[in-house]
């Protein structure tokens, strides 16, 4: 009896863990779905944003003293009223004959009125749209496919980098998107560094390390990799640490995307 | 009665030299007329060529006399295609040229010249008239260059200037300076009058840079001028060179070219550099300086550099040149400590890593470890990290670490 309703507590917890991820496959391909069938236009929708990210008009920053932009195209659908917003992400798809062609991402701000042509999918969760998002950056071979990831590392409240080790580890995705990847993956790897880290600041020798770090990273032939990883696995100083997790998230060297994903798994 | 004898003889005489012409005339007119009827294919004639000329594979040599007399290696060749005319047996075979003009569709499309050798045997679609005299194949060819349009309209010059014992100097003046050539006609024109032995090129070249309001055909001139083997194109360049009514440009031009190899410009140049003040001239002074291979003249480089009463960017392109030549690393490194100003000592340390030369990354490491500097550290450890030098590496982690 007792067996029996283990069994049927193991039976129910499988079809609530099979329920749980059915929805999940689904509104990735429900979304992936409305997207083909807005034919011609915009499709746009929200989802959360980790909370250290703010947006103004074409550019998104991360943290407070130690501000990172990545720039997009200019806010074209996006309204901002004060120079630091905070989430959602808003993304927008441009759709050219059920196909993505263009995406652009916001952080914070309001929606502009949506004209003739644009889809709004609404808010959906973090989990739904960086699914989507991965889908796009393992299935599409051109720029959408590399566009696809800058704004799923945004997301809040998932975890994304064991699919990105494997996007970057694919050698038949094509390179760009895997270069992406591995950028994006280098950044995440130099989060931990700083949440883990406190260090007294001597900025001039931080500032002229930094730039050895750099001059290093520029060794011909990857020929300074492994000195760059000991200088992030072992320097002193966290900003120099981060520095060179920066620069070896440019290469697309094993030992980078091992210790990446060293550093990553230890966060977790 | 005598009188009428010398008038019979005079009139006599007069339709003598008529008959010598006439048939001349008539033979490259009948050239002419023969090779228009060609729509397609290739017409080959052979004429003689001067005698310090000789052809061998794809090249003509010009100074052949002294290679036979002295065997010296040093040759100035024209590149033409590959031979796929001629054969040849020896690496210096004497005349006769030999020219292949081709045709498609009724149209000059290419006009092939070589010296000596032998033709390969004709295929078909090929004309050969023979061996010409040299007057009617310039005749012919000069003909060429002043109603046909093209590449091949501005090849046919280049076979004229190497035929024997034909004055051609004055023709190829005439389609150099005739504006209603086309510019690649004009072009093939003053160079090949730069590369006569006929001193009064010279004048001639002289005479189109100054009547020219084409700077590109002013160029050419200059170009020509510089490349006269008389020399006497340097004085002509020097005049223009100051010419305050000149363009920059092309002034500019003229202070190039009287930088480079026989010019010996140097102290020409050192004045002139205080005469002008453009700073687009002073650029160019620089930089034929730079090309001069006297001590002096690289002295005078570096103290540019270190005078304070001109331009920064004048001292930094100083500096740029004086690094590229002979300037020693001692005198650089000197140079160096006695700098102070921002953009000076970056343009130093540039400088540095463009030498190829290991004391040149010591001082580049020695910067990046002790500079008071830190903008010059930076700097420093930029350059080391693009250089090739092995012991860089470890260097860089070294100055991490420590």
């Amino acid at each position: 009896m007792k067996i029996k309703k283990i069994t049927s507590v193991a039976v129910v917890g499988s079809l609530v863990i099979l329920a749980s991820m059915i929805p999940v496959r689904a509104k990735a391909q429900d979304i992936a779905r409305r997207v083909a069938t807005a034919g011609n236009g915009k499709v746009r929708f929200t989802y959360p944003a980790r909370p250290e990210l703010c947006g103004y008009n074409n550019s998104i920053s991360r943290g407070t003293d130690n501000h990172m932009t990545w720039s997009s195209d200019a806010s074209l659908d996006v309204a901002y009223d004060h120079e630091c917003s905070k989430g959602p992400v808003r993304l927008v798809l441009s759709v050219d004959g059920g196909r993505v062609s263009k995406i652009r991402a916001y952080v914070g701000g309001e929606w502009r009125p949506a004209t003739n042509g644009v889809t709004d999918l609404g808010a959906l969760s973090a989990k739904d749209a960086t699914d989507y998002l991965l889908s796009l950056a393992t299935t599409d071979g051109g720029s959408v496919g590399r566009d696809a990831i800058m704004p799923l590392t945004f997301a809040d409240g998932v975890v994304v980098w064991p699919r990105l080790f494997n996007l970057v580890r694919d050698e038949n995705r094509p390179l760009a998107t895997r270069k992406q990847a591995m950028f994006w993956l280098g950044q995440a790897a130099g989060e931990q560094v700083g949440g883990r880290v406190s260090f007294a600041k001597d900025d001039d020798a931080t500032e002229v390390k930094k730039s050895a770090v750099f001059a290093l990273s520029q060794r011909r032939n990857n020929e300074a990799v492994s000195s760059l990883i000991e200088v992030a696995r072992n320097n002193r100083d966290a900003e120099v640490r981060k520095s060179a997790l920066f620069w070896l998230g440019q290469t697309m060297d094993p030992r980078a995307i091992g210790l990446f994903e060293e550093i990553l798994r230890s966060r977790n | 009665m005598k009188r009428n004898n010398i008038a019979s003889l005079a009139a006599a005489g007069t339709l003598i030299v008529l008959a010598c012409v006439i048939p001349q005339r008539a033979e490259a007119q009948n050239l002419a007329r023969r090779l228009s009827g060609v729509k397609d294919g290739k017409v080959r004639m052979s004429f003689a060529s001067r005698d310090d000329i000789c052809g061998y594979e794809n090249g003509i040599t010009t100074n052949a006399r002294e290679q036979r007399q002295s065997m010296k290696s040093s040759r100035s060749n024209w590149n033409s295609d590959r031979s796929e005319d001629v054969v040849y047996d020896s690496e210096c075979s004497e005349g006769p040229v030999r020219v292949v003009v081709e045709y498609q569709g009724g149209r000059l499309m290419k006009i092939r010249t070589y010296v000596g050798g032998k033709w390969r045997p004709a295929g078909s679609g090929v004309t050969d008239v023979g061996t010409v005299s040299t007057r009617d194949a310039v005749d012919y060819l000069i003909g060429i260059a002043r109603t046909q349009s093209g590449k091949a309209a501005g090849e046919a010059i280049f076979p004229v200037t190497i035929a024997d014992s034909v004055e051609v100097t004055q023709p190829i003046y005439s389609i150099a300076k005739d504006e209603s050539r086309p510019n690649e006609v004009r072009d093939q024109a003053i160079f090949w009058l730069s590369q006569v032995e006929d001193e009064r090129a010279v004048g001639m070249l002289n005479d189109i840079l100054k009547s020219s309001h084409d700077s590109r055909i002013q160029d050419k001139a200059i170009f020509g001028l510089s490349q006269h083997r008389s020399g006497k194109g340097f004085p002509i360049l020097r005049d223009f060179a100051e010419r305050g009514d000149a363009s920059d440009e092309v002034r500019g031009k003229a202070i190039f070219w009287l930088g480079q190899g026989r010019a010996g410009g140097g102290d020409y140049l050192r004045s002139l550099y205080t005469r002008v003040q453009s700073n687009e001239l002073k650029d160019k002074i620089i930089f034929s300086m730079s090309q001069q291979k006297d001590a002096s003249s690289q002295k005078w480089l570096v103290d540019l550099v270190s005078n304070e009463s001109e331009s920064i960017e004048n001292r930094k392109k100083a500096l740029f040149w004086a690094g590229q030549t002979d300037t020693s690393m001692e005198q650089l490194t000197n140079l160096y400590s006695r700098m102070d100003e921002r953009e000076m000592k970056d343009q130093m340390i540039f400088v540095f890593s463009q030498r190829h030369e290991k004391v040149a990354i010591d001082k580049l490491m020695d910067i990046a470890k002790n500079d008071k500097d830190r903008d010059a550290r930076k700097k420093a450890m930029f350059w080391l990290g693009q250089s090739r030098d092995t012991r860089v590496s470890a260097f860089l982690a070294d100055m991490i670490n420590r």
